[in-house]
């Protein structure tokens, strides 16, 4: 496997229309096709650190982003996702398209992955301790996510928390950061650094555009990290910052709340959780302000690396 | 009526549901129990107190006198000088029974 801005544009645009490319993104491999010209054009710019191959092997995830209908090509334009062959959403509309491929991708995982215990988190690192940042939509946790990462943080992922078992390890699967909204000005602002993708407007969530991760995050991807802290994040305009230490109780139930196969995992979901926050010191955080979340994360983790 | 109701609480048997195992997981410096119920892959967020009925339960079935009498040996404070709290027990049992822990 090669990284991706190491083959030509034209060599990855030929290959992607074909026959499809492998995508590595942590533990995972990803089979993907598309002939669609700004997929193609987002893929090149936000995976551009990642490896991929343009030879035939083995995929976890055979994946197609493809226009339904000759029809609608042209009447109200379309697009579908195929997981191995199968729709298993409705199509969106077309200029989603790069969209539907990166929820289609965190549905695969979340709905494929059960070797992990899986959390509806961003993950972030330093020190070589993990902090977890459990959240629904809209509590900011992406944002925080970019700016974090944009701060010496490295990025583990901003939807899925993946818990190995036995050592309860998190594993990293840096991606591209889903920015909604205000928080796409907001990173612009931020971070002359940011390298932000094509801006889709009008979905489920609004307006969209995704960040490319941090080169180190990518590079260093096969990199584990112990879980140190569990934050849940929610973002008050205009709110003076406070971390409050949530009970163990409180956090086990809040985190079961977050989690996407704690259930499907049983006992054993139980048993990793409760390792896992045997090992955190857990929080409420409320925040408003970028500069003051990323103070306060730098003050309690840490500094001794493990 | 309110009479028939107190006597009826009194005989009546409590007992942990049938299927399924309690697994706990329990913190030094916390009052809250988590408790995952194999019989049906649900996990509760319980006090110490709903920990301490459901263990009781689970050794044997018991009336809630009984429950009481068992309960008041094992939190016994010799400092204590405020009565059992037997509304709580009697709060507890119908909580965990709302949420199919034990039956009656």
């Amino acid at each position: 496997m090669t990284r991706l801005n190491q083959i030509s544009y034209d060599n990855f645009e030929d290959a992607i229309r074909s026959s499809g490319i492998r995508l590595r993104t942590g533990p995972f491999t990803t089979n993907l096709s598309t002939k669609l010209r700004d997929v193609i054009h987002n893929l090149y710019l936000l995976y551009a650190d990642h490896t991929v191959s343009i030879e035939p092997g083995f995929s976890d995830f055979h994946l197609k982003i493809h226009q339904p209908s000759f029809f609608r090509r042209w009447y109200h334009p379309q697009v579908n996702f195929s997981f191995d062959g199968l729709t298993p959403f409705n199509p969106l509309p077309r200029p989603q398209a790069y969209a539907i491929f990166e929820w289609g991708l965190n549905w695969c995982i979340s709905n494929y992955s059960h070797q992990y215990l899986m959390l509806h988190s961003a993950v972030l690192e330093k020190n070589g301790h993990a902090v977890i940042f459990p959240g629904a939509p809209g509590a900011g946790k992406s944002t925080l996510c970019a700016a974090l990462s944009l701060s010496e943080w490295r990025l583990f992922s901003d939807e899925v928390a993946l818990i190995e078992p036995v050592s309860n390890n998190l594993v990293s699967n840096p991606r591209p950061i889903s920015l909604k909204n205000k928080s796409i000005e907001i990173i612009k602002a931020f971070s002359g650094e940011a390298i932000i993708g094509k801006t889709i407007y009008d979905t489920s969530k609004g307006t969209i555009a995704h960040m490319q991760p941090p080169v180190e995050s990518v590079h260093r991807s096969n990199e584990k990290a112990k879980p140190k802290i569990i934050a849940f994040p929610k973002f008050i305009p205009g709110a003076k910052k406070s971390l409050i230490p949530l009970t163990k109780g409180e956090a086990f139930i809040k985190l079961c709340e977050n989690a996407f196969n704690y259930s499907t995992l049983g006992l054993k979901g139980f048993d990793m959780m409760s390792e896992l926050i045997d090992q955190c010191d857990c929080y409420q955080f409320e925040y408003s302000d970028l500069n003051d979340a990323i103070d306060t994360f730098n003050s309690i983790v840490p500094q001794k690396p493990l | 009526m309110r009479k028939t109701q107190a006597y009826h609480f009194n005989t009546e048997v409590w007992s942990v549901a049938r299927v399924g195992v309690f697994h706990w997981k329990k913190w030094p410096d916390s009052d809250a129990v988590i408790l995952y119920f194999s019989g049906n892959g649900d996990t509760h967020l319980l006090t110490y107190l709903g920990y301490l009925i459901l263990e009781e339960l689970r050794k044997s079935p018991k009336t809630q006198p009984e429950l009481i009498q068992v309960l008041t040996a094992l939190i016994k404070n010799p400092d204590e000088v405020l009565p059992f709290p037997t509304e709580m027990v009697k709060a507890h049992l119908f909580h965990l029974k709302k949420i199919g822990l034990v039956v009656s």
